[in-house]
């Protein structure tokens, strides 16, 4: 199977409204420095940016290779993830659609951490496949 | 936070932040992000449209390009540094990345208010948000909110 067939498969059998894979993480002490030295600000405290969290739900429920194209990303913030505490995301198909002869897929993830504190709301947008 | 709030009105420019990107810190941005979601189960470096020419030919790219993400965390850097805990706490920020950002590339975050509201104490910014590359293109834009002191602090 091609990855353009796996890519179109894929977006076939995903449903608006579908629960995606949940993950959990921890941001440990080490991680959040490397993400800040790599973005160059000393004070970052949301590494959740880098995780891509949108493809990670899609892709442990849908096995395979998923390439992609972002297009928009949304955040609404609560709290930073506290360093060393187990951070759960959900995610949720939001919306998919077809324009101009391409699939567009919209994934929603809401993260917690361990003690059910909010810690952020995301939304992307993407492109499935190339812009060729 | 770096401004008093009665600074804070429609037309007020907030303080830009610029970053030159090199493939290096192209590659490191997407492996801290692997081996955050992975918990260190995949601590190779990832290989896509973001490090590997190929596969970025392969999506129609001419070279591995940044990604979005990349450009999305400075921008929140420039709110961060603007309005501290009641942007990290209480604020949103949305973004839609136009053009291709690439290795070599020098981008500068742009911030502007556009509108304020005073209610009950508390002041709400939307803000209309962009990144120019070392050309003055547009790569990315936005809008972000903000309300300070934020009713999450």
């Amino acid at each position: 199977m091609t990855t353009q067939e796996n890519n179109a498969n894929i977006y076939d059998s995903l449903a608006v409204g579908e629960q995606l894979a949940h993950l959990e993480y921890i941001v440990t002490p080490e991680l959040l420095e490397e993400y800040r030295e790599v973005v160059g600000y000393t004070e970052a405290y949301y590494p959740h940016i880098a995780a891509k969290e949108y493809i990670e739900v899609i892709k442990r429920k849908h096995v395979g290779v998923l390439p992609v194209i972002s297009a928009k990303h949304k955040d609404e913030y609560y709290a930073p993830p506290p360093v060393g505490k187990r951070i759960q995301v959900t995610g949720w198909v939001k919306d998919k659609y077809e324009r101009r002869g391409r699939n567009w897929l919209v994934v929603e993830t809401f993260a917690v951490d361990e003690d059910g504190r909010e810690i952020v709301r995301s939304e992307h947008s993407f492109l499935m496949g190339g812009v060729k | 936070m770096n401004s008093e709030t009665n600074n804070l009105d429609i037309g007020y420019r907030l303080n830009s932040v610029s970053k030159t990107l090199d493939q290096d810190r192209m590659d490191r941005f997407e492996k801290v992000g692997r081996i955050l979601i992975t918990e260190g189960e995949e601590t190779d470096e990832p290989t896509n449209i973001h490090t590997d020419p190929e596969k970025a030919k392969a999506m129609g790219l001419e070279r591995p390009i940044a990604s979005g993400q990349m450009s999305y965390s400075y921008i929140h850097e420039m709110l961060c540094r603007e309005f501290g805990i009641d942007f990290r706490q209480g604020g949103n920020l949305s973004v839609t990345f136009l053009k291709p950002v690439y290795a070599g590339d020098t981008v500068t975050t742009n911030g502007i208010v556009e509108d304020s509201q005073d209610v009950d104490g508390r002041r709400t910014l939307s803000i209309n948000v962009w990144l120019e590359n070392q050309d003055g293109n547009k790569t990315s834009t936005g809008s972000a909110n903000v309300t300070i002191p934020s009713p999450r602090t």
